[in-house]
C-alpha cells in the first residue's frame, strides 16, 4: 500500500443525489478521492420493505432482500460506494441548520431534485453561497434550472427522447428502436463531474465558488454534434442506418459460430479493404470491380455482408476479432456481461474492482474508466449503512454536543434504519 | 477571461475522442493549439458538408469538435517539426492525444519519453482499448467499441428473440465518452499537479467508457447470477415509444399510481381492473395486445397535444424529437442550448454549446465558442510566440516543417 495520495483528496462533497446521474457524477469524484458524505432520506434507498411486501426492481443478492434490503440492493451499492452516510430528514427544521452547517466545511453540493426543491428547503445558491463563498454547488434537474420545462416531471429515458438521440437509433425502414441502458443519465453524470472539476481550478486560482446548471438533454446534445451541425448544412435529417455508416463499408455485425454470437467488423480505408480480402482467404475480393472503391463498395454492401457472414458463421467470435486485428482490420466481439467480467483486456487493466460489502460479501463492480499513472484509488470502500456516519459528521466533523447529536435522534431527525422496517 | 484561460494545452488529435477532450477545454477559455500533420486531421474528410460537397474546411464534424483552438501545421516526421513541438510542449500543461501508440513511441512522443522531458505534464491519451493490455494495439471504431464495451449485446431492448442482431446506438458515443472521460480525468490531474508534485499520465479506454455507462447488467450478474441480455421481456410497459399522429412519443408509466393516471387520460379506467394488464408484469406479458390497444388511442393526437395532456397529469411522456425539432424546441431556445458559430468557409454554423452552464462569480462568460482553424491557420502567430521571425518561419516551411 503506497502511501501516495489520491487525485482529489482534501475535497469535501455533500452528495444530495438519487437514481443514476447524480449518484454517477459524485461516485467519480469520489472514485477519484473526494470525501463525499452522502446525505440520504431517512426513509430509505427506494427499497423500503412495506409489511413484508417488497417492492419490485431491486437487485438483491439471489433475489432475497432479506432483513435489511437497505444494505443489500446492488444498483444502489454500485453506484454510492466510497462514500460515508448521513441519514437526515431534511424537511426538519433543525436539518437545515445541520446542512448549513456541513456545507460551511464543505467544497461541493450536488443535487439532482427538481429545480424547486433546493429553493424550498431554504438551500438555493445564494443562501449557501453567503454561507461559503467559495462552494461549488451543482445542480442537475433533468432539464435544468430554467426555462418552461425546468419543473417537467421525468423518467429515465426522457431526456434522451428530447435531446434526438432516441430518434436516431434504429433501421431505415422502420421506427426508432430503445438502446439496450439508457445513456443519457451516465452523459449528465460525467459532464456534471467535469463542471465540478472545473469549477476547483477556477477556484484554485480566484478564490470563488461557483453555481453549476446542468439539463440532462443539453449535455447529450452536445454528444451529437454531427447529427446537429449535419442536419443544419444539408437540410436533411440523419437516416437511421441500423449498424451500417453513411460511407464505410462494410461496417456491420456479423453472425458467428454458436449460439448468439456476434462480431463487429469496419472497414474505413482501402489499405484495410485488402486487409480483410487477405484474412477471410479471398484476396481475389480485392480486385472485384463491385467493391473496388469505396461507393461502389457501399452501393454493394448487401453482396459483401453476405460474403462476411459466410464466412465469420463458421467461427468463434474471439478467434475472427484476433485474427482480424492482427490483419490490421478493425473488428470486436459482441460481449454479454459474462464476457466482459472474463475479457482478458479488461482484466489486465483492472477494469473491474472488487468490493466488499458487507451483508453482500466481495463481488466484482465497474471501476472509474480513467487510469491515472499517480493517485489512483488502490482501496475501494463499500456503500455505507444508512446514518453509517451520523455521529462521526455531527460530532467529529461538526464538533456538536452529545446532549445535541441525541437531540436530533430522538426527534427522528436523524436515523440510522428506515422507519417501518423495524421487523 | 475563461473560467480556464490560463490553462495551456497542446492537442495531437484526430477525429472525435482526442479533439472532444481539448473542445472542452478550449471551449472554457483553455489556449488549445491543435496540431495538425500537413494533410490535415482526417476528421476534416468526415460528413456532414454543406450541399453534400466534401471540402476539408467545411466537415461539419470537424468544425464542431475544434471550436475555440488555434490550429497549426507541423511535419512531425521531420526533426524539424518535431524540434516544434517539444518546444510547444515545453511551455504546456496540458498535451492530449489519441494517437496509434506506435506511432507516438517511434516518433519519441510516447508518455515513458514525453515524462522523461517534460515531468510536469499531464499527458491525456485516449485509445480505444488504453495504453496497456493485450490489446493496447488494437484499433476501434463506434460500432466495434459498442460492441467490445458490453452495449452492443442489450440493444436493442425487447428484441423479440437472439436471431435479432445487436444493434449500436446513434451518433458516435463510444468517442465522445472516451473523450469527456479524458478532459475531466486531465482536470483531476491538473488538480492534483500540486498535491503529487509532478504531472502524469491520464490512459482513457473507450471500452471502458462504454462498460462504465451500463446500469444494471454487472450487478444482475454478480448478484443474481443473470446474464442481460436484448432477449426480454417488455418490463414495466409502458415504457418505450409509441406511435402517435405525427411520429413516435415515450410513454412511461414505472409507478403504479402513474399506470392510474394514464388510463385516466385515455379515458378508459376500466382497463386498470383488466387482470390482464393489472401489474406492470401483467401489461408486459399482454404486450402485443397491449401495444395496439394503447396505440390506437396514442394515434388519434400528436405529439405536443400527448405531451400537454401528460404534463397536467404529472406523466413524464416525452416526444421522441428529430435534430429539427431539437432545433424549435421550446426549452433548448429559451436556455440557448443551440448557439451559432460564424466560420469564414463553412458560414454561421449553429450547433449545440454549453453542455453545462456556470454563473458563480468570476465565471464571466464562459463557453464563449469561437470558430474551429483552418488549416495551418494561426502558423505564424503561433511560431511568433516562439520567438521565430517571419524569415525563420519561411525556412520552416521550405524545410517542411509546417
Amino acid at each position: 500500500m503506497t502511501t501516495e495520495k489520491m487525485v482529489l483528496e482534501g475535497i469535501r462533497v455533500l452528495d444530495l443525489t438519487r437514481a443514476w446521474a447524480g449518484p454517477l457524477a459524485v461516485r467519480l469524484l469520489a472514485d477519484m478521492g473526494a470525501q463525499v458524505i452522502k446525505i440520504e432520506r431517512p426513509t430509505g434507498r427506494g427499497v423500503a420493505v412495506v409489511s413484508g411486501k417488497q417492492r419490485t426492481g431491486g437487485v438483491y443478492p439471489g433475489g432475497e432482500p432479506g432483513a435489511h434490503p437497505w444494505q443489500r440492493e446492488g444498483i444502489y451499492n454500485k453506484f454510492n460506494r466510497n462514500r460515508l452516510s448521513l441519514a437526515i430528514n431534511l424537511t426538519a427544521p433543525q436539518a437545515v441548520a445541520v446542512f448549513k452547517d456541513l456545507a460551511r466545511v464543505s467544497d461541493v453540493v450536488v443535487d439532482n431534485f427538481s429545480a424547486r426543491v433546493m429553493d424550498n428547503l431554504g438551500l438555493g445558491y445564494k443562501v449557501l453561497s453567503a454561507i461559503n463563498p467559495a462552494l461549488i454547488q451543482l445542480q442537475m434537474p433533468a432539464f435544468g434550472m430554467t426555462g418552461p420545462y425546468r419543473h417537467y416531471v421525468t423518467g429515465g429515458s426522457i431526456s434522451e427522447t428530447f435531446a434526438g438521440l432516441s430518434w436516431l437509433m434504429g433501421y431505415p425502414d422502420r421506427g426508432p428502436l430503445a438502446s439496450g441502458a439508457r445513456i443519457c443519465d451516465p452523459i449528465a453524470g460525467l459532464m456534471g463531474c467535469s463542471a465540478v472539476l472545473t469549477a476547483l481550478r477556477h477556484r484554485r486560482r480566484s478564490g470563488h465558488g461557483q453555481h453549476i446548471d446542468l439539463s440532462h438533454g443539453e449535455a447529450i446534445t452536445t454528444f451529437l454534434g454531427e447529427a446537429a451541425v449535419g442536419y443544419v448544412m444539408t437540410g436533411r435529417l440523419p437516416e437511421r442506418l441500423g449498424n451500417r455508416h453513411p460511407t464505410y463499408a462494410p461496417h456491420n455485425i456479423y453472425r458467428c459460430r454458436g449460439e448468439d454470437s456476434w462480431v463487429t467488423i469496419t472497414v474505413t480505408t482501402d489499405e484495410e479493404w485488402g486487409a480483410l480480402c487477405q484474412a477471410i482467404g479471398q484476396p481475389e475480393l480485392a480486385r472485384d470491380e463491385r467493391f473496388a472503391e469505396p461507393p461502389v463498395r457501399w452501393q454493394h454492401q448487401d453482396e459483401l455482408d453476405s460474403i462476411i457472414e459466410a464466412w465469420t458463421s463458421q467461427r468463434d467470435h474471439h478467434e475472427v476479432m484476433h485474427h482480424l486485428q492482427r490483419q490490421g482490420v478493425i473488428a470486436a466481439a459482441v460481449l454479454d456481461i459474462k464476457e466482459m467480467l472474463e475479457d482478458p483486456q479488461l482484466q489486465a487493466r483492472g477494469f473491474y474492482v472488487s468490493v466488499d460489502q458487507p451483508g453482500v460479501g466481495p463481488l466484482p463492480y465497474p471501476g472509474l474508466p480513467i487510469k491515472f499513472s499517480r493517485g489512483q484509488r488502490l482501496r475501494w470502500d463499500p456503500c455505507p449503512d444508512l446514518g453509517e456516519h451520523n455521529r462521526w459528521a455531527l460530532q467529529d466533523l461538526l464538533g456538536y454536543g452529545e446532549e445535541e447529536v441525541q437531540e436530533l435522534e430522538l426527534a427522528g431527525t436523524i436515523v440510522s434504519r428506515p422507519p417501518g422496517n423495524l421487523e | 477571461m475563461g473560467l480556464l484561460s490560463d490553462l495551456r494545452v497542446v492537442e495531437w488529435g484526430r477525429l472525435v475522442s482526442g479533439p472532444y477532450c481539448a473542445k472542452l477545454l478550449a471551449d472554457l477559455g483553455a489556449d488549445v493549439i491543435k496540431v495538425e500533420p500537413p494533410a490535415g486531421d482526417p476528421c476534416r474528410l468526415e460528413p456532414p458538408f454543406p450541399g453534400d460537397v466534401p471540402h476539408p474546411e467545411r466537415s461539419g464534424l470537424f468544425q464542431y469538435l475544434n471550436t475555440s483552438k488555434r490550429g497549426i501545421t507541423l511535419d512531425l516526421e521531420t526533426a524539424a517539426g518535431r524540434g516544434l513541438l517539444h518546444q510547444l510542449l515545453a511551455q504546456a500543461d496540458l498535451l492530449v492525444e489519441n494517437q496509434p501508440r506506435r506511432l507516438a513511441r517511434r516518433l519519441g512522443l510516447d508518455e515513458p519519453q514525453l515524462r522523461r522531458r517534460y515531468p510536469g505534464l499531464v499527458v491525456a491519451s485516449v485509445s480505444p482499448f488504453g495504453r496497456t493490455g493485450p490489446y493496447r494495439d488494437f484499433q476501434g471504431t463506434d460500432l466495434t467499441l459498442w460492441a467490445a464495451g458490453g452495449f452492443s449485446h442489450l440493444t436493442p431492448r425487447f428484441a423479440a428473440d437472439a436471431a435479432v442482431a445487436p444493434l449500436k446506438v446513434g451518433g458516435r458515443q463510444p468517442e465522445y465518452l472516451a473523450g469527456a472521460n479524458a478532459a475531466a480525468g486531465a482536470l483531476c490531474a491538473l488538480l492534483a499537479r500540486r498535491a503529487l508534485g509532478r504531472g502524469q499520465q491520464v490512459d482513457v479506454s473507450e471500452q471502458e467508457s462504454v462498460a462504465s455507462v451500463l446500469h444494471g447488467a454487472v450487478t444482475k450478474w454478480s448478484y443474481q447470477g443473470q446474464v442481460a441480455s436484448r432477449v426480454a421481456q417488455h418490463m414495466g410497459a409502458p415504457n418505450e415509444a409509441h406511435l402517435c399522429k405525427d411520429g413516435y412519443m415515450h410513454l412511461q408509466c414505472t409507478e403504479e399510481h402513474q399506470w392510474h393516471r394514464f388510463v385516466e387520460l385515455m379515458g378508459t379506467p376500466e382497463w386498470s381492473q383488466l387482470p390482464v394488464f393489472a401489474t406492470t408484469h401483467d401489461r408486459g406479458e399482454n404486450y402485443d395486445a397491449f401495444s395496439l390497444m394503447v396505440e390506437d388511442w396514442s394515434q388519434r393526437y400528436t405529439k405536443q397535444e400527448i405531451l400537454d395532456q401528460a404534463a397536467a397529469a404529472r406523466l413524464p411522456f416525452a416526444p421522441l424529437q428529430t435534430m429539427a425539432e431539437v432545433f424549435q424546441d421550446p426549452q433548448v431556445r429559451y436556455r440557448e442550448a443551440i448557439v451559432a458559430v460564424e466560420h469564414p468557409e463553412a458560414g454561421p454554423v449553429p450547433m449545440p454549446g454549453a453542455p453545462y452552464k456556470l454563473s458563480g462569480e468570476g465565471a464571466g462568460s464562459p463557453w464563449a465558442l469561437r470558430p474551429a482553424p483552418r488549416l495551418g491557420e494561426h502558423n505564424l502567430e503561433v511560431l511568433e510566440r516562439l520567438g521565430y521571425s517571419r524569415a525563420d518561419c519561411v525556412r520552416l516551411r521550405q524545410m517542411g516543417a509546417i
